[in-house]
């Protein structure tokens, strides 16, 4: 059966610890003669890569412009609302605080409607509530959405209550204050800082190729949460005329798009060539248009004049970019798992410590892959 | 809609009493599963047919793919088992590889852990299975699964997948497909019977000449431990659009959800400090 080939096993590299090594580097299939026949690894093909007609052994995720649309307003809405009880906490002014607690509601109001559209089957949207599955990451969202929801109409209901000149608030009305703000406090800001940094973790709890188990994808989208909160609470503090706070926010601002490098950073170092429909793939315009976005943002707010509408086009530019890159993260999706290279490349044995010789160059935009 | 159904959704999403994970296997401990011995398979697609038949699967329509007499695919919400078809040029020869792919109802599955709704569950053979009243169609199981087993049904917006024919093995039958297939190349009983079997054959095998026969989800694979569904397979899994070291994605999810909730704790607590800097400097 085994036809003599002039190379041993070319698709895997000479193992690193010398030698025979793990025993996965092997003889050539001529004198292939494994030690336990149910654990032997098996032969490649000459030198090409083993595949099965170039069809992908994964599923592309159904998701949609929806879960990118909720991934964004999510993040708008965790991070002007965390802001916003820290202002209120650590003095950032009232207006940073009101108009953070708006901010947070209107984000958070389109979510649970984006996301029961994306749904197959629309009508069971409630079935996500069935049960209390914290291992799921998308169960663990909806409670978080739910609950956070909740807390983030209760802070703005409070601002709405609050008068202009609180020493005139009756016993009762302190009382009940001190009540909400524990809600708010206690338990919105961490359903707040979940809600952040859960959909990035969801995204790499699945085998799609550009996102399974990287761990920076978490860490990214929470940077984003927060400088998206700040840029949203900027702007329309701008847009009343009103500058106090807003000093403190672009650091805030400038703080988290620092973090967000070094998140993507790790993310394309981490994904390697996995990241391909990002870097030059079908996602390559709104991936890297989103880089060029954040960072015109930040030389908007440090090199250009001060002025409302520069600040003003410096917060659209943060918010339209942390849109694009949630955009292009949830729509690299597809083009990642129907490339069938990279699905193979995700699920390569790393015992072997090496490469699949024949991992091809782009063959095209969506199926592209080598390393960027 | 008449607000009947409507009534009947919510009293399927909230039963009485929720189980969570009943223990697998039948009670006497013996969990039942397939043996997939792919140098038996003619690729009759037998039991592609049975696993339609039986399970009232509707047909996928006629598609020529020009992957030799693989006009299916791929395993699908409407396709349960898969006759894989390569024709492989080795030196001078021809190879047919052949094998009959289906659900590997994985011990520990990512199908199960990431569905939100409890829909997935290990039923009481140890299957894992989705039921259908439930599935709201979220799609995430479809991208959860390594082996791209699960697909969402464009019918009804549910996903669906192999069930080990939940209905024939509560009446003590075996599967269709294992019914139906005319080489006993699939097989199906109790793992362990299996197991020993499985590895009699590749001895066999060996001693006869083919040294390249190996057992594919006997042992562990990947991250997983033994599949319910393990192959016999005669060259690389890739060949059978079977993956290398299948990955178990939501496995220590742990470090991942701290770095994302200390990310925005930071920052967090940097903005307070932001904040309180800027009151004090009166801006």
């Amino acid at each position: 059966m085994a036809v003599e080939s002039p190379e041993p096993r070319t698709f895997f590299p000479p193992s690193p610890l010398g030698g025979e090594g793990l025993g996965v580097r092997g003889p050539s299939p001529a004198e292939f003669t494994p030690l336990n026949p149910s654990s032997s690894p098996p032969r490649g093909e000459g030198d090409k890569a083993p595949s099965y007609y170039d069809v992908s052994m994964l599923k592309p995720p159904v998701w949609g412009w929806e879960i990118a649309t909720y991934f964004f307003l999510g993040g708008v809405s965790a991070g002007a609302y965390l802001l916003a009880r820290m202002a209120e906490r650590f003095g950032g002014g009232r207006e940073v605080t009101r108009v953070g607690a708006a901010v947070a509601v209107g984000a958070a109001v389109p979510c649970a409607p984006l996301l029961i559209k994306d749904l197959g089957d629309p009508k069971r949207f409630h079935h996500m509530l069935r049960v209390w599955k914290p291992q799921s990451p998308m169960n663990l969202g909806a409670w978080t959405l739910t609950a956070y929801t909740g807390t983030a109409f209760l802070a703005l209901l409070r601002e709405w209550l609050r008068g202009a000149d609180e020493s005139e608030r009756p016993e009762w009305g302190r009382v009940a204050d001190g009540l909400v703000v524990a809600v708010t406090d206690a338990a919105g800001v961490p359903l707040a800082l979940l809600l952040a940094g859960y959909t990035g973790v969801l995204l790499s709890a699945t085998a799609t190729p550009a996102w399974a188990k990287n761990p920076w994808l978490g860490p990214l989208f929470s940077a984003s949460a927060i400088s998206t909160g700040a840029a949203a609470i900027s702007l329309a503090l701008e847009w009343r005329k009103d500058g106090r706070g807003r000093e403190a926010l672009e650091g805030i601002d400038t703080a988290a798009h620092l973090a967000e490098a070094a998140a993507l950073t790790g993310y394309l170092a981490a994904a390697w060539r996995l990241a391909g429909p990002l870097t030059h793939g079908s996602q390559a315009g709104p991936f890297w248009g989103a880089v060029a976005s954040l960072a015109v943002s930040e030389a908007l707010k440090h090199l250009a004049p001060r002025g409302r509408w520069w600040s003003m086009a410096a917060s659209v530019l943060g918010l339209a970019g942390s849109y694009a890159l949630r955009w292009a993260f949830v729509h690299a999706g597809p083009p990642s798992a129907n490339d069938p290279d990279a699905a193979r490349w995700a699920s390569r044995d790393r015992r072997s410590a090496g490469e699949m010789v024949e991992f091809r160059t782009a063959k095209d935009a969506d199926h592209s892959s080598s390393s960027p | 809609m008449t607000p009947l159904p409507l009534i009947e959704e919510w009293t399927n999403a909230f039963p009485p009493r929720y189980r969570p994970v009943p223990t697998p296997g039948d009670g006497s401990g013996r969990v039942r599963g397939f043996f997939t011995d792919t140098t038996l398979c003619i690729g009759c697609k037998a039991c592609e047919v049975a696993c339609k038949q039986w399970n009232q699967l509707p047909a996928d329509g006629f598609a020529f793919t020009g992957h030799s007499y693989d006009n299916t695919r791929s395993l699908s919400a409407t396709t349960w088992r898969h006759v894989t078809f390569k024709e492989k040029a080795d030196g001078e020869r021809l190879r047919w590889l052949m094998m009959s792919d289906v659900c590997k109802h994985c011990h520990d599955a990512p199908c199960y852990q990431s569905c939100p709704t409890g829909a997935i569950l290990y039923n009481e053979h140890g299957d894992v299975y989705v039921q259908p009243d439930i599935c709201n169609g979220c799609g995430y199981c479809i991208s959860a699964c390594p082996f791209g087993v699960l697909g969402r049904s464009e019918d009804d917006g549910h996903a669906h997948k192999c069930t080990l024919c939940y209905d024939r093995q509560n009446d003590g039958l075996e599967p269709a497909c294992a019914k139906a297939c005319p080489t006993a190349s699939i097989q199906f009983g109790p793992l362990e019977e299996l197991h020993e079997w499985a590895r009699k054959r590749v001895e066999e095998l060996h001693a006869r000449g083919q040294t390249d026969a190996y057992l594919y989800g006997a042992d562990s694979v990947g991250d997983y431990g033994s599949l319910n569904s393990f192959f016999l397979l005669t060259d690389h899994p890739n060949e059978y659009n079977l993956p290398e070291a299948p990955p178990q994605p939501l496995r220590q999810l742990g470090p991942r959800y701290a770095a994302a909730l200390l990310t925005g704790a930071a920052l967090t607590v940097l903005s307070a400090f932001l904040f309180r800097r800027g009151e004090r400097h009166g801006r």
